[in-house]
């Protein structure tokens, strides 16, 4: 126990270096970084632009009003852009499968999950993490929900939610260590990512319950934002945002480590 | 004509990717799904939103995904790569128009996605009812400004890649392509626009990549207002291809190549 304790301990540490030469190598060159981002703020905001057009002539999708949905929206994009920005070197799995450059990882005392997405911070998706944090005070704004509660309720929101999209990218990409090739089970992810931006409750019953129980993505949007809400039928299920958020993570942690069983290398 | 030669090439190369192709196809599917619960669930308390009623909503949007892999963004045009790399000068003697033969390639492309995708997306829609065919002369139309919509397409990455391989700037269009897609009508129809941004949508060549073919297959373009959409179509695609070609033997002659 105390053997894992320092483990875990020694990997928390590490994160800040690992971190900290990201940031640097992010840095070295900072006119690109920053005009790409800000090309990735005027990106997402074409997407909410579309939002708010849409609902210069509709008042409603469903039940829910528009400061409602702009809020789901808002965590849906919070989620993915906090995924996107720490998570996303995940994708590079099938590439470092195929070229052998995986073993250089799997020598290391370290968890090679861990050393995979430290390894990168994102360069170009500070835009979509600016506008979600704009769409979401704004919404809160608009319902009347400013508080400091709410605040840090969506932070824990937007973290489970990203571990949500990660647990969905890590199975994807864990495929490769049994197929080399898995561009197509990431790009069906990136698509899964989409049900999060409306009400889950648009969708008929049968992808309602998939995108709750089977792969929750469901909890990266729409049952958090009833705790906002105060919406007393679904307020259980908001609370329960984090224990799915780690069960699912579990479980696909443990499919990585199993996939991982399975690699063989590539030879040269 | 020898530059359709890059076409059936680049058409034939979609089929080698097997297990990519069945995502492709389940991802398609997802968004039939979330497209259509999406506006059902907007008209569910109303009959009809800036004078287009469910139906032709639905025939807009979900003749929409079928369509969209034919008139998504050119994936990277290989020019920008081919610079860096100093690869181009091999392109450059050819005897063909890098232009052109980029052009016909893409449309390669583009033809395997309506072909592998659109084309069994459209079926299982006609089959379930969601989706109606429209008669014969329509469907012709449509076809002639789904085309003119995929040189509009291809027109705006190449044009953007060319001013970008000006400027030297690591932006272009494709970083900032949500307002090409919402301008275009990808999303919905620009009827549902306010006022002062239809004008400006009108006015750009944008409309031409999905409104246009869309609104002429679900009728939400009357029938008395084709022809004059087919005629902004038409102007906007040869000023485009006009630009692309200018600018083009502009890029070549000041062209450095390092190395390579």
């Amino acid at each position: 126990m105390v053997e894992k304790t320092k483990d875990v301990a020694r990997h928390v540490r590490l994160y800040y270096w690992y971190l900290r030469a990201n940031w640097l190598s992010l840095m070295a060159y900072p006119v690109p970084f920053i005009t790409m981002n800000l090309a990735g703020v005027v990106y997402s905001l074409g997407s909410v632009a579309t939002v708010w057009v849409l609902f210069t002539r509709i008042h409603a999708i469903g039940d829910w009003t528009f400061p409602q949905v702009l809020l789901i929206y808002g965590l849906s994009i919070f989620s993915r852009s906090l995924f996107h920005l720490f998570w996303v070197e995940l994708m590079s799995v099938s590439w470092m499968v195929r070229t052998g450059h995986i073993d250089r990882l799997l020598v290391r005392p370290l968890n090679p999950l861990y050393q995979v997405v430290a390894g990168y911070l994102d360069d170009d998706d500070w835009g979509e993490l600016l506008t979600a944090l704009i769409l979401i005070w704004t919404s809160l704004g608009m319902l009347g929900q400013r508080t400091v509660w709410n605040i840090l309720w969506i932070l824990v929101a937007g973290i489970s939610g990203s571990l949500i999209f990660a647990s969905m990218h890590i199975v994807g990409n864990a495929m490769a260590f049994f197929t080399i090739e898995s561009s197509g089970f990431t790009s069906l992810a990136w698509t899964i990512d989409e049900f999060a931006r409306y009400p889950a409750d648009i969708y008929g019953k049968g992808v309602r319950t998939v995108i709750t129980w089977v792969i929750p993505v469901a909890f990266a949007s729409f049952y958090p934002a009833q705790l906002v809400f105060g919406n007393g039928a679904l307020m259980r299920m908001a609370l329960a945002t984090p224990v799915i958020a780690l069960m699912i993570f579990a479980c696909a942690y443990w499919f990585w480590t199993k996939a991982m069983d399975c690699y063989q290398g590539v030879g040269n | 004509m020898k530059y359709l030669a890059y076409t059936r090439c680049e058409f034939l190369r979609g089929f080698r990717y097997r297990a990519n192709y069945c995502a492709t196809l389940g991802g398609a599917l997802i968004m039939v799904v979330i497209q259509w619960s999406l506006w059902t669930a907007v008209y569910r308390n109303t009959g009809v939103i800036a004078g287009i009623s469910l139906g032709s909503m639905i025939s807009y949007t979900m003749m929409g995904r079928v369509v969209s892999g034919f008139l998504s963004e050119p994936v990277a045009l290989p020019a920008g790569k081919r610079i860096w790399s100093g690869e181009i000068v091999h392109d450059l003697v050819k005897p063909a128009d890098l232009h052109f033969q980029l052009l016909f390639q893409n449309l390669g492309n583009a033809l395997f996605k309506l072909v592998s995708t659109g084309l069994p997306l459209l079926t299982v829609l006609w089959l379930t009812g969601v989706l109606k065919v429209p008669r014969l002369p329509v469907l012709a139309v449509f076809v002639v400004s789904m085309l003119m919509g995929y040189v509009t397409v291809f027109s705006t990455s190449f044009l953007s890649a060319v001013v970008t391989f000006h400027t030297k700037s690591r932006v272009g269009i494709d970083h900032v392509y949500t307002v090409v897609e919402l301008l275009s009508g990808m999303y919905f129809p620009l009827d549902f626009f306010p006022g002062w941004l239809r004008t400006v949508a009108d006015f750009l060549p944008f409309k031409s990549i999905h409104y246009v073919p869309l609104g002429i297959w679900s009728g939400i373009i009357a029938p008395g207002a084709v022809a004059s959409s087919l005629r902004h179509q038409l102007i906007w695609t040869m000023l485009m291809v006009v630009a692309s070609r200018i600018l083009w033997s502009g890029a070549v002659r000041s062209l450095t190549i390092q190395g390579g």
